[in-house]
């Protein structure tokens, strides 16, 4: 046991150091104005719903057009059939260290607007969704969101201007 | 564009990626609805036990969360259309131990960590990953000398 302790603390250490923890009080609400600007600003997001009873989390492409969340990915046969009354959709990004950080979450109803013929959903389809992971059985989903929110901490570079810019988009780049 | 396609992750590579990340996204439905957020977690291997610790305010939504949860972990390179991703789903747990004890062992050193003093363990009943290879890619060692 105190081996795989020792085992564990080591893969730790191989990690960025954790910048000094910020207090509580840092951590503050996003308004809807800043909510929308950095949904619009990123492209990589995670999708989640319920499914047979349990939360499943997926990464996807999106692109935000107010108030709508166009998303493309292949989902799979068997979570085609998952319900989307009610989803949440999230986007994130930190600094390396995590010094900075911020998150979105949208909720609203998503809908499969794959084969859909109303005007407004094929106007959606042409929007520049790269599938993440391209597949046989791409999805186009259309989140509409109802409710918006996110948190911040720290010194935001899209928010704040900094010098200082995350070298990605996404978080992901930048571990 | 280019071809790229899916592979799965088998559950070595799955937890290579685990170990060194210290961020992820927790889902959970909170009054039937699903909700997503980051969180910082720490990974727990000890006795062919694993588990992913987390601390977060009580009474917050993920404390207050039903058991069975989902957590997600990705690292992605849009511009060369690469990335991984890695999905547990489990149960998750209060743990009522004693403080010091897990500050001392399991702390996942949360970025935000005043008044994180619910302690959640995530006991993980599935784990899966995906990795998206662009096909023009070719590997100079085995893919696993790359994680």
């Amino acid at each position: 046991m105190t081996s795989k302790l020792h085992e564990s603390s080591e893969h730790m250490a191989q990690r960025p150091t954790t910048a000094a923890s910020v207090s509580h009080d840092d951590l503050q609400s996003l308004d809807s104005t800043e909510a929308s600007l950095l949904l619009a600003s990123h492209h990589l997001g995670r999708l989640a719903f319920a499914f047979e009873g349990w939360p499943v989390v997926l990464p996807v492409n999106y692109v935000f057009d107010d108030p709508t969340i166009v998303i493309r990915t292949d989902l799979g046969a068997k979570l085609s059939a998952a319900p989307f009354h009610a989803v949440a959709f999230e986007v994130d990004d930190s600094g390396t260290l995590g010094e900075w950080g911020w998150s979105v979450l949208a909720q609203g109803p998503a809908f499969d607007i794959t084969d859909a013929d109303e005007a407004h959903c094929r106007l959606l389809r042409t929007l520049p969704v790269e599938p993440w992971a391209p597949g046989e059985r791409d999805h186009w989903l259309m989140v509409t969101t109802v409710n918006l929110s996110g948190k911040r901490f720290g010194r935001v570079p899209e928010l704040d201007g900094s010098a200082v810019r995350s070298s990605g988009e996404q978080s992901g780049d930048t571990r | 564009m280019t071809e790229s396609w899916l592979e799965e992750l088998s559950q070595e590579q799955c937890l290579a990626l685990l170990r060194t990340e210290n961020v992820g996204r927790i889902g959970i439905i909170l009054d039937g609805l699903p909700l997503v957020l980051p969180i910082n977690y720490e990974l727990v291997e000890m006795n062919d036990r694993l588990c992913l610790m987390f601390r977060t305010r009580s009474g917050n939504v993920i404390d207050r969360a039903a058991a069975e949860v989902a957590f997600e972990i990705d690292g992605v390179d849009p511009s060369h259309r690469r990335g991984w991703s890695v999905l547990l789903r489990g149960t998750l747990q209060h743990v009522t131990a004693d403080n010091t004890l897990l500050r001392a062992h399991f702390d996942p050193n949360s970025w935000l960590s005043a008044d994180r003093d619910a302690w959640l363990v995530l006991e993980p009943s599935t784990i899966s990953g995906r990795r998206l290879v662009e096909a023009t890619l070719k590997w100079a060692f085995h893919e696993s000398a790359y994680l």
